[in-house]
């Protein structure tokens, strides 16, 4: 296989996926809502870590664990976010430039980083800090992105009617002395229990489901509704792990410093 | 009691302990433990003003920008002190004095004694070490993009040796403050990560830091190249920092406080 095979399949495969984008239009997000997700990820692991281990000196193997596809994927990765940081997200356009989460091609390059971290974490020996860096974010993007189809989020308005699931029966606005409003509190009832709820201090209604206090009647010296958003996000805890076991390594990373043989980040 | 016209006292009194600590760490001959001792107790005096404070005040002294940046110059000196100790960078505690100069001096120029309150978002525990620890990042990313600098126009690789061990350190402050911005953000937005123009940048900011470090670890770059990225990787971070303030989608940050709202 010639040198530059590798690349210009995945140059290929990023066009192919420009061009879905312009034709279809957005990725279906939606048809991969759990199960599919969970199977699609199952046999995504399961083929990388065959394919290393029956055909470790694979040209695709030895593409996807190569730290120059690392340092392409970054540069791609990092130019997304500069085009998702430059136009506004309003969606609407050819390239999905206004759409980046959307899009076919942002799709197609997480996947592709996601291989690579995964093929990085089987092909290196085994180090902790390496660890906790590459497979917490290999975590903490798994939950995001495959996790991202699970989740959902409802705005509600709470008012006082005892009948509904959910109804407000206090709401207290602290004032600072110079009048603007410095602490919120409502209280609920959710499910005939009592629950308390402050911005920074949601309540967990179900483990996947939590409640989140999100504006209020500010009209009116005593409120007579708030508005709260009910966030369903399953895979929360996949991110959770992802998040602390990156924050280990990056602690790890203060602790020891530049590695000396220089091998592993 | 303990108010803000006593400030300049005690910051005075820091200030020159800091100095001539700084100054000694940088002196060829000069004893590491009297300046480390020198740099400590001025970190004490420090100290002494900001707890006094707090009691005078019966509430953190967490709340104003004025009561936020004395915080920023503690933890900018506590952090140059412990770096300073465990790897010996001689002008580090200079460099961040430097910072911590600029957060006193405003504070004695423009104390902001109103009692404005901090917003129901920022009254977290995650807000001090969100970004105390990101302003000790800015501040050794800074140093790294001096020595690029230095690096492009001299050849000698010294200059990257150097750079290598603030981004390293620089990078772990930023992931830090990045990770710990993403568990907050879920605790009071409901979601880790939400493509806000602050976020986005930051992910720029933080994916060139990354490509410096994988450059470094495999391939033969020269060292221009590696300058360069590290140049940009500054440039982005001062957009993510106060840059995207003036880009039109800043408009729509969750991380502008300018204007009263509930979140």
């Amino acid at each position: 296989m010639k040198k530059n095979a590798g690349d210009i399949c995945f140059f290929a495969g990023l066009a192919l996926a420009f061009v879905i984008q312009a034709v279809c239009g957005d990725f279906p997000e939606e048809v991969f809502a759990f199960p599919v997700n969970a199977a699609v990820l199952f046999f995504f692991i399961v083929l990388l870590v065959v394919l290393h281990r029956e055909k470790p000196s694979s040209a695709l193997c030895r593409y996807l664990a190569s730290a120059r596809t690392s340092l392409i994927l970054f540069v791609c990765l990092a130019l997304s976010c500069l085009i998702l940081g430059l136009f506004s997200q309003t969606g609407g356009d050819l390239l999905g430039f206004r759409h980046v989460k959307y899009s076919w091609w942002f799709v197609y390059l997480m996947t592709a980083f996601m291989a690579n971290i995964l093929m990085v974490l089987i092909t290196r020996p085994f180090r902790l800090r390496f660890l906790l860096n590459h497979l917490g974010l290999f975590l903490a993007l798994v939950g995001s992105f495959a996790g991202s189809p699970d989740k959902s989020s409802v705005k509600m308005k709470l008012t006082t009617d005892p009948t509904a699931d959910m109804y407000l029966t206090d709401f207290r606005v602290e004032y600072s002395p110079n009048g603007v409003p410095s602490d919120f509190h409502a209280e609920i009832v959710v499910d005939s229990k009592n629950a308390s709820l402050k911005v920074n201090h949601p309540y967990p209604r179900t483990p996947f489901v939590d409640i989140y206090l999100l504006d209020y009647d500010k009209a009116s010296q005593k409120p007579a509704y708030c508005i709260v958003e009910l966030v369903k996000q399953p895979w929360k805890y996949v991110v959770w792990t992802g998040v602390v076991m990156m924050m280990c390594g990056a602690a790890l990373l203060f602790i020891q410093g530049v590695n000396k043989e220089r091998r592993t980040v | 009691m303990i108010s803000w016209e006593h400030f300049w006292i005690f910051a005075s009194v820091s200030w020159l302990l800091w100095l001539s600590g700084s100054v000694i760490a940088m002196t060829k001959n000069g004893s590491k433990t009297l300046s480390c001792s020198l740099i400590a107790s001025g970190i004490g005096v420090f100290l002494t003003f900001i707890i006094l404070f707090w009691i005078s005040l019966h509430r953190p002294p967490m709340r104003t920008t004025g009561e936020t940046r004395l915080w920023y110059s503690f933890f900018m000196m506590l952090s140059a002190l412990l770096t300073y100790m465990r790897w010996n960078h001689k002008w580090i505690p200079a460099f961040s004095l430097l910072v911590a100069t600029v957060f006193i001096a405003l504070n004695i120029a423009k104390p902001e004694i109103h009692d404005e309150s901090l917003m129901p978002a920022l009254q977290s525990w995650w807000f001090i070490p969100h970004v105390a620890v990101y302003m000790f990042s800015y501040s050794l990313l800074g140093c790294a993009f001096l020595f690029a600098c230095a690096g492009l126009y001299k050849s000698d690789d010294r200059y990257l040796d150097s750079a290598d061990s603030l981004v390293y350190l620089g990078v772990a402050f930023l992931s830090l403050g990045m990770l710990s911005g993403s568990l907050w953000a879920k605790q009071a937005w409901g979601t880790y990560w939400n493509w806000d123009p602050k976020e986005t940048w930051a992910a720029v900011t933080w994916c060139i830091y990354l490509i410096y470090i994988h450059m470094r670890l495999r391939g033969r770059w020269s060292r221009k190249v590696l300058c360069s990225v590290l140049i940009v990787g500054f440039i982005c971070l001062q957009m993510c920092w106060w840059g995207i303030n003036y880009l039109p989608s800043a408009r729509e940050s969750v991380h502008t406080y300018s204007t009263t709202q509930l979140q």
